[in-house]
């Protein structure tokens, strides 16, 4: 009862944080049950009804092949979830190595990693991630390596950033008093104490992640057909757009909904861990 | 007396002045000369940015020399290999001012303590945790304690769990830097009083630095006066306290509030002190001293011996002995 109501408080008081969360609850649920609750096999051509509108049997209708769209919607949610989280991962992973590293060791070693950073972010990310994404050659899982190099960057200055005023802590200096190698002070005093940040960052991430993962898929660098992936489906639905509107935009819209998701979810995480938040 | 523990031979320490153009350096800490002996206390006092917290930072071998050297029972550290760099670290350990920053966060009570014991080739879990129990119940805390973390604790539980950290390699000097400045008044006393006994039980030398004269004069065996990176006055605490010789500390001394109606309640000390990296041509303090004449702008003055257990660098000194 007590917990039900502090649910209804929080709700009252952080509605969009809420519905953020809500939406990333059900996307998550809607892929983990895909077999489930999907009403067709998303693979499954019918080409007797190709390119149907929606109506009871197709809810969402049918692409050129037959394939029911509802369907591959709900598939396409472990493909962008994947995105996302892998997307975020690696780059964060790499970012907390690389950043931690520059920071406690500073001088020439601090200096050439971020002026590598500088430069990598001085491309627009998609562009960048476009361009490792075709050198890589174009399938989803490349798709996902080239995005989170891009997203390396962001990472690293966040990290390095917590590193530089962490190691001037006393407990650092304490623990070189009694002789603590660089990597104990790294794993153990340094990372544990700057992941806060960093998991504010990484919530906000995935939404742009999912986009980007998804604009590879749409320009073709990512996930190849038949994949069930949204940005793909978006791609190849655009041909129909003015006579079979539910095609693409249906997709579209499940892009939207789950970017917007956790952009609204990782805005209040940021907020909450505010300390100026907090009155 | 004994042979020194821990000898300071002419240490200097210069950091370089960035944004100030070429070769200029900060004199952090210049030709200071030093010794501690088993067992002692030596206060180290003297104003914000006089060097102090650097010289202890030079002793912990935190940071390197620019000039002089540090032994340490007789020996220099950079002459060392690497193991018996890290025997020599572990002898002499640190004791913060802020506990709330020098203890980390995400760590327990537990972990905290163990963890230079870990890194000291405790490799028995059993063992280092009754050493852990042991610690705590040294500086006066329980078990209950083990699985707290530091925000849990209030800032002299905090400063006693530091102390149990420093205290676990059975080091032989620890360099206390300010301990008591972020307490309570109250808790001061017993933070102070726990430092003692240890002290006695374990047979500690203490560099204590501070500029609570208070606090040095109930603790110390002898105090060093900084000022601007120098040692200028070095003294028995009751000699250093009653017979104060060098200007710096007479103001210094006279600063103490009293509750004295005949006496002035405190007293200024006026002028600007010197910036660093413009280093003034004679005595660091002739800008701001009440007796210094053209001699104390040209030449500084070297420590002199004027008495057993009494050191002063003041022009002054000499110049009352020649007339």
């Amino acid at each position: 009862m007590a917990q039900f109501r502090y649910l209804r408080y929080f709700t009252k008081r952080y509605p969009l944080t809420v519905t953020g969360a809500v939406i990333i609850f059900l996307v998550v649920m809607v892929s983990l049950a895909a077999p489930l609750v999907s009403p067709h096999n998303p693979y499954t051509l019918n080409l007797t009804d190709r390119l149907k509108p929606p109506g009871s049997i197709y809810l969402l209708g049918t692409d050129e092949l037959g394939r029911d769209i509802l369907s591959r919607i709900i598939y396409g949610a472990r493909l962008s979830l994947l995105a996302g989280v892998g997307i975020v991962g690696i780059a964060g992973l790499f970012g907390i190595v690389i950043g931690s590293v520059s920071g406690l060791l500073g001088g020439k070693v601090d200096q050439a990693v971020m002026r590598l950073m500088d430069i990598m972010l001085a491309f627009p990310s998609l562009v960048l991630a476009l361009a490792l994404s075709a050198a890589l050659g174009p399938n989803f899982r490349n798709s996902i390596l080239a995005i989170a190099i891009v997203k390396i960057p962001v990472y690293v200055r966040l990290v390095r950033g917590q590193a530089l005023s962490i190691k001037e802590r006393q407990f650092v200096k304490a623990a070189q008093t009694f002789g603590a190698p660089k990597v104990w002070i790294i794993s153990r005093h340094i990372i544990p104490n700057c992941l806060s940040p960093v998991v504010v960052q990484a919530t906000l991430g995935i939404g742009e992640a999912i986009l980007i993962a998804a604009t590879l898929s749409f320009i073709g660098l990512g996930a190849q057909p038949p994949a069930a992936e949204w940005g793909a489906m978006v791609s190849m639905g655009r041909i129909y757009l003015l006579d079979q509107w539910w095609y693409a935009s249906f997709p579209g819209i499940a892009i939207f909904i789950t970017v917007i998701g956790f952009n609204l979810f990782g805005d209040g995480v940021r907020d909450m861990l505010d300390p100026r938040f907090h009155n | 007396m004994f042979k020194p523990l821990l000898s300071l031979q002419r240490v200097g320490k210069e950091f370089p002045a960035r944004g100030t153009g070429k070769g200029l350096s900060y004199k952090a800490v210049n030709e200071v000369s030093l010794d501690i002996c088993p067992g002692e206390t030596v206060g180290l006092v003297g104003e914000s940015g006089c060097g102090k917290s650097t010289l202890g930072y030079l002793v912990l071998n935190l940071l390197d020399l620019t000039s002089g050297e540090i032994l340490f029972e007789g020996q220099n550290f950079a002459n060392l290999n690497k193991d018996q760099q890290r025997a020599l670290k572990s002898q002499i350990q640190i004791v913060f001012q802020d506990p709330q920053s020098s203890l980390n966060p995400r760590f327990k009570i537990e972990q905290i303590v163990e963890e230079p014991l870990r890194l000291n080739g405790w490799r028995d879990k059993q063992k280092r945790k009754e050493r852990v129990r042991q610690l705590l119940d040294k500086v006066g805390l329980g078990e209950e304690y083990l699985a707290r973390f530091p925000h849990e604790l209030s800032g002299g539980q905090r400063q006693r769990v530091a102390i149990a950290r420093a205290i676990s390699l059975n080091p032989k000097l620890i360099v206390l830097d300010e301990p008591t400045s972020a307490l309570d008044v109250s808790v001061q006393a017993q933070i102070l009083n726990l430092l003692k006994k240890l002290q006695r039980d374990l047979n500690l030398a203490f560099l204590f630095i501070s500029h609570n004269l208070a606090v040095v004069r109930h603790l110390s065996n002898k105090v060093a006066v900084m000022y601007f990176g120098r040692i200028i006055e070095l003294a028995d605490t009751n000699e250093l306290f009653n017979n104060p010789l060098h200007p710096y500390t007479k103001v210094l001394l006279q600063s103490i509030p009293n509750i004295n109606p005949e006496k002035p309640l405190l007293v200024e000390v006026e002028g600007e002190i010197p910036t660093l990296h413009k280093s003034p041509l004679g005595c660091s303090f002739h800008s701001r001293c009440s007796i210094a004449n053209d001699l104390c702008r040209e030449a500084g003055p070297e420590l002199q011996f004027i008495k057993e257990g009494h050191w002063v660098s003041c022009n002054a000194m000499s110049r009352g002995r020649k007339e």
